[in-house]
């Protein structure tokens, strides 16, 4: 296999671009990312499916609190990531999605129950995952939480469902800029 | 999301759009659904008549009935989610599944994996020829939360669908012409519905080229992205000066320069030598008219006219643009410091434990905010706004204080020419008041943040109230400057009355002024002076206190953080420099913006050598907002007396494009002398201060418009929390309703029930 050109035939590429965010020039560069976590594995099989260890040895995710949920919500398999789940969420936290694109999968990230609603342990998570554990003390998590209910739970139930979500994403115009990768 | 059994009373469940989706997309299509959908027509009917007075703007769809499925859903914000959330046919009998119902399948299509989405895609009730539900999801098929595999699968099967049909109207429509295409013809052929056909399906590969882009990336790496947004705000600076440059170039300095004068005889070697009489000064500008013929018309074209109206739009202008970019809407903080609170586009482990300590300090200073807001005492509340007026009067005397000082330095220093001139005072002379203004911007505001630890503000109040008083002493002190370099102008005028007593008389014995002149240098040595000393501070302060966190203790000593308030005042000061400037020196925004550049490339390497990340996280949305709402009240504030030189000062008489005008506004009048008398008379009017002040006036409206849109935001949440209370009575109505039914009780008694 010569340059990683020839990975992929025209039409995968054309397909690829289309299906993501991403130039030609910038899905051979996921691909060569994708391969640097696991160059023997990678060389020998293009669709191998690497494990989730593997996956957050990449920078970004190494130091990112999120990883696992990050992993979990771009793992069509659930086990693993193989290469066009990592082209997904490559696509996802790069410049050119748009925003409504990125909404949808932060709230998938921050759903830790997958239960499709932010609820008050999900609320928890994030703060935890944020802070590190233990940081705040237990008023200052309920008040918190509270706080932040009253702010976005616009029916009152409790939980955020993705229209609350969304409205409150759509008030920070910073979300855009902070929910992304360095290509 | 484990659902309940189908008859269960669902009542301790939420219901909101997306459960209800949910629930409805794991079903499969069109079996009892229609049933329930019914039941919840009906109520959905009766509730209108209930919740009279409630608009709920979102339901309008609903009750337009079935002819409302041709709508094209639009993924953009909370509106069309729940657009789509109560899909269109809501109030047919037997409900056939429509493109609403798939695509708001489709944006939650992560909810039912294993679906094959090109039979769902088959199933839409539509027109046998109607493909545009197949073209609208091929165009869209990448914003759906589907796995690669899934959209591949999908892409190709709609793409082959397409084709065929696609190839066969191409036949029947086009025929010949397109058969004549020849050899590229197959290629085409083959890609058309994709690529050429349907040019929107391509990925709009738009090369943003964004300057910078990469040096703030990573920035914001390390930093986070509030760090970033100064780099940002100084980007957008550097921009709005160069474009705001190139119009003063190309409608004042351009016509200068192809009408061959470059430079003006009369106008005399300034502060800056040879470098005072070049185009760069008000004062080389020609009181002249160009005219050219060519095309049997004789164009002309009015240096002092083109001078005084380029100099008023762009100035207006520049206004505008800060203004729109200011976005007003509100935010919720608790929300915003969690949910938007990391930052992904970190990369090192320092960067994310700084990050998290952020956060965390900011969380729990506003945890503690919000405990002792209830408990703060009533006597201590009239002890705290004694201390916060007493406050605001101290900086109240700071301002005035310093603007007076600089005033009378520079009184002081027009009398002083007759000092020995040593090199020392002569430099001291030459620079007095600008070293003056720079020295007290290097040591009033320290003084100013210290002192406001007494009033005790609340941690992000005080930021916010530090950051609006320096930056009004900043104004003002540059006022106090600007105004007393006017006093030049004042002197001018004397000088030309009895031109006896002054050194400035050329041989000839006529007196010789040009105070535009000596403003604009008086400006550029200190833009010139603010460059060098802020540097030469901060490698001072921060590369010092970096040198010895490395070589001596690192316990005592730490690296400084990054002082993102205090850079941008500096930066608004440097603008306002600009703002006072522009009309002296035409070319002062793009010298400014090379200044800028220079700065930019001096913090990002200080910033990433010597700097560490804030330890409070002052979001950068916010405060970058903040930031542009400062720098457009200073501009305003430097308006006026710009203005008030324009109109109310004589310009001089030996340089510069009014050299014959009383008043430079004068142009505009001359040059509607000529014009039809209804237009002088607007011009008259125009020119006096009545007119003026209305202008003034509407400016602080479109400011207070923009302020009020903050309000729409507002508008837009109860709207969302109204629709979402009524949808959920309406759910739980439905669940009753359905609960009862397998009961036997009609639906009708129910509805009497609730």
């Amino acid at each position: 296999m010569g340059g990683s050109q020839s990975v992929f035939t025209e039409e995968e590429l054309d397909d690829y671009q289309t299906l993501t965010y991403l130039s030609k020039k910038e899905i051979l560069h996921v691909f060569k990312r994708f391969k640097s976590l696991a160059p023997g594995l990678v060389e020998a099989n293009k669709n191998v499916k690497l494990p989730m260890s593997k996956i957050t040895e990449m920078p970004e995710l190494k130091v990112n609190p999120f990883r696992d949920q990050i992993c979990k919500v771009f793992s069509s398999s659930g086990d693993g990531m193989t290469f066009e789940d990592f082209l997904d969420m490559m696509s996802v936290f790069s410049d050119g999605a748009p925003k409504n694109v990125k909404v949808e999968y932060a709230f998938r990230v921050y759903d830790f129950d997958g239960d499709d609603l932010i609820s008050d342990s999900d609320l928890q998570n994030v703060i935890e995952k944020l802070t590190g554990a233990n940081q705040l003390n237990e008023a200052d998590m309920q008040q918190l939480i509270e706080n932040i209910m009253e702010e976005a739970d616009l029916d009152d139930d409790k939980t955020l469902s993705f229209a609350e979500f969304e409205h409150v994403i759509s008030k920070a115009p910073d979300f855009v800029n902070s929910f992304r990768f360095r290509m | 999301m484990d659902e309940a059994g189908e008859d269960t009373p669902l009542l301790s469940r939420t219901f909101d759009d997306r459960s209800y989706r949910s629930q409805g997309s794991r079903r499969s299509v069109g079996r009892d659904r229609s049933a329930e959908v019914d039941v919840a027509a009906e109520y959905a009917n009766v509730s209108f008549g209930l919740e009279n007075g409630v608009s709920v703007p979102y339901l309008t769809s609903a009750a337009s009935g079935p002819g409302g499925s041709a709508q094209t859903p639009s993924n953009n914000g909370a509106a069309a989610t729940i657009t789509s959330a109560v899909p269109s046919g809501y109030v047919t009998g037997n409900r056939p599944y429509t493109e609403d119902d798939l695509l708001f399948k489709l944006k939650f299509a992560h909810l039912s994996t294993g679906t094959n989405w090109y039979e769902e895609l088959a199933s839409v009730n539509r027109e046998p020829d109607d493909l545009s539900i197949f073209i609208h999801v091929l165009a869209t098929v990448r914003e759906y939360p589907l796995s690669m595999k899934e959209k591949l699968a999908l892409y190709r099967q709609l793409r082959h669908e397409l084709a065929k049909t696609y190839e066969v109207q191409i036949d029947t429509r086009q025929g010949n012409q397109h058969r004549s295409k020849g050899r590229g013809d197959n290629r085409n052929k083959r890609k058309y519905p994709a690529r050429s056909s349907f040019s929107y399906l391509s990925p709009e590969k738009m090369v943003t080229f964004e300057l910078w882009g990469s040096n703030i990336a990573r920035i914001a790496a390390y930093f986070g992205t509030n760090v970033a947004s100064f780099f940002r705000f100084l980007r957008f600076l550097i921009f709005l000066n160069v474009f705001l440059g190139l119009l003063m170039f190309s409608f004042i300095s351009l016509p200068q320069i192809i009408s061959g004068d470059l430079r003006d005889a009369d106008v005399r070697a300034g502060f800056f030598g040879q470098f005072s009489k070049t185009i760069f000064f008000f004062g080389a500008y020609k009181n002249t008219t160009l005219s050219s013929k060519a095309l049997g018309i004789t164009w002309t074209y009015s240096l002092p006219l083109a001078y005084f109206m380029t100099w008023a739009v762009v100035s207006l202008l520049a206004l505008v643009i800060i203004i729109m970019r200011t976005d007003y809407s509100g935010d919720d903080p608790y929300a915003s410091h969690t949910l938007v609170g990391w930052d992904y586009s970190i990369t090192s482990k320092q960067g994310t434990k700084i990050r998290s300590k952020a956060i965390t300090t900011t969380l729990k200073e506003m945890m503690r905010e919000e405990q002792t807001r209830t408990r703060i005492e009533k006597y201590n509340k009239a002890k705290l706004l004694a201390t916060r007026v007493l406050g605001t009067l101290f900086h109240l005397a700071v301002l005035a204080g310093s603007a007076l000082l600089i005033f009378l330095v520079a009184e002081s220093s027009l009398d002083s020419t007759t000092l020995v001139p040593d090199a020392l005072s002569d430099f001291v002379e030459k620079y007095e008041l600008s070293l003056l203004v720079s020295a007290m911007k290097l040591v009033i505001p320290p003084i100013l943040s210290f002192l406001l630890k007494f009033e005790h503000y609340k941690p992000r109040t005080r930021v916010k109230v530090e950051i609006a008083r320096i930056a009004c002493y900043y104004v003002a002190s540059l006022l106090g400057f600007l105004i007393s370099t006017y006093s030049v102008a004042r002197d001018c005028a004397s000088k030309t009355d009895n031109s006896t007593d002054i050194k400035d008389i050329v041989e000839d014995g006529a007196p010789y002024c040009c105070w535009e002149n000596k403003v604009g240098e008086q400006l550029l040595q200190l833009v010139l002076l603010d460059l060098v000393v802020s540097i030469g501070v901060r490698l001072g302060q921060t590369g010092g206190r970096a040198l010895l966190a490395k070589y001596l203790d690192a316990s005592k000593v730490s690296y400084e953080d990054f002082p993102i308030a205090r850079l941008i005042l500096d930066l608004v000061y440097n603008q306002c420099l600009v703002w006072l400037g522009l009309y002296f020196m035409p070319a002062l925004s793009l010298l400014v913006a090379v200044n800028q550049v220079i700065l930019f490339y001096f913090t990002y390497v200080l910033s990433l050598t010597c700097n560490v990340p804030p330890a409070k996280v002052f979001r950068a949305s916010r405060s970058g907002t903040f930031y542009l709402f400062v720098l457009a009240v200073s501009l305003f504030a430097c308006f006026l007396p710009m203005a008030f030189g324009v109109i109310e000062l004589e310009p001089s008489a030996s340089c510069g494009p009014f050299k014959q005008d009383i008043r430079a506004y004068d142009v505009l009048v001359d040059r509607i002398g000529q014009a039809p008398g209804f237009l002088q008379d607007t011009v008259h009017f125009v020119s006096t201060p009545g007119f003026v002040l209305p202008v003034i006036m509407t400016l602080v409206f479109i400011v207070l418009y923009y302020r009020t849109k903050s309000g729409t935001h507002e508008r837009e949440a109860k709207d969302l929390r109204l629709h979402l209370q009524f949808e959920r009575k309406v759910q739980m109505r439905r669940i009753i309703a359905r609960h009862n039914e397998s009961k036997g009780v009609s639906a009708v008694l129910v509805k009497d029930v609730l």
